[in-house]
């Protein structure tokens, strides 16, 4: 491979940290938009805005590298990966009627019931080991 | 480009019947090279109507509930490895 040709290799991650950068500040642009409260829904003499909890993260890594052998073979390479979350979870609806202004919250049964689980489970863990290791304390 | 930052932000303003409404939310951003990551959640809402505004708090009752669990776990299990250095010195 020639000079040029490794050079243009290496010019390849770089541009792409660049789009990534670029697009990792497109992520924070998220946070200026009106992406948590909703657009009002109408249905007769009611509204309805939802409001949302957000949540995105995104992560990239590039690298690269060349190296040499005793026999005078050299080579390089290199490699780039990325990865991304994002989640979306209603907090609350407002209404608006003729009675006013309501705000209700939702409620996520699935999430706390998860939770409940976990933490039981991380109790009975916890008990298990106390006791085994007070067992083995008392009979050596 | 600062890697972390932290404030409450506000909505545009949303018109729904005689009411004018704001949307108030925390916002969280942490940076690092190569990545980022984006926390928003609602805080409250501002109601106006006629001149007089109001405001109005946007609970989440499941992180509330998460956040008890996750306490009340620690607290038992605090109870739970002292109960036990107890039996073992009696």
């Amino acid at each position: 491979m020639r000079k040029d040709e490794r050079a243009s290799l290496y010019a390849l991650p770089v541009r792409s940290v660049d789009e990534a950068g670029r697009l990792i500040g497109r992520l924070f642009d998220i946070a200026r938009t009106d992406a948590v409260f909703g657009e009002p829904l109408t249905r007769g003499d009611t509204t309805v805005i939802v409001a949302s909890e957000l949540v995105v993260g995104m992560g990239v890594g590039f690298g690269g590298g060349e190296g040499g052998d005793p026999d005078g073979e050299n080579g390089s390479g290199g490699g780039g990966g990325g990865g991304g979350y994002a989640l979306g979870r209603p907090v609350a609806v407002v209404t608006i009627d003729a009675q006013g202004v309501r705000v209700t919250p939702v409620f996520d049964l699935t999430k706390v019931a998860i939770a409940a689980i976990t933490a039981l489970g991380a109790m009975f863990i916890a008990r298990r080991q106390m006791k085994r290791a007070a067992n083995t304390l008392r009979h050596g | 480009m600062q890697w972390f930052t932290i404030g409450r932000r506000r909505s545009a303003l949303r018109i729904a019947s005689f009411y004018t409404i704001t949307g108030e939310s925390l916002v969280v951003q942490v940076r690092w090279p190569g990545g980022g990551l984006v926390w928003q959640t609602p805080l409250a809402i501002h109601v106006q109507r006629r001149g007089r505004t109001t405001h109005q708090p946007v609970v989440d009752g499941s992180r509330l509930a998460q956040v008890a669990l996750a306490l009340l776990t620690v607290v038992a299990l605090i109870q739970l490895e002292r109960k036990q250095k107890e039996n073992s010195h009696a």
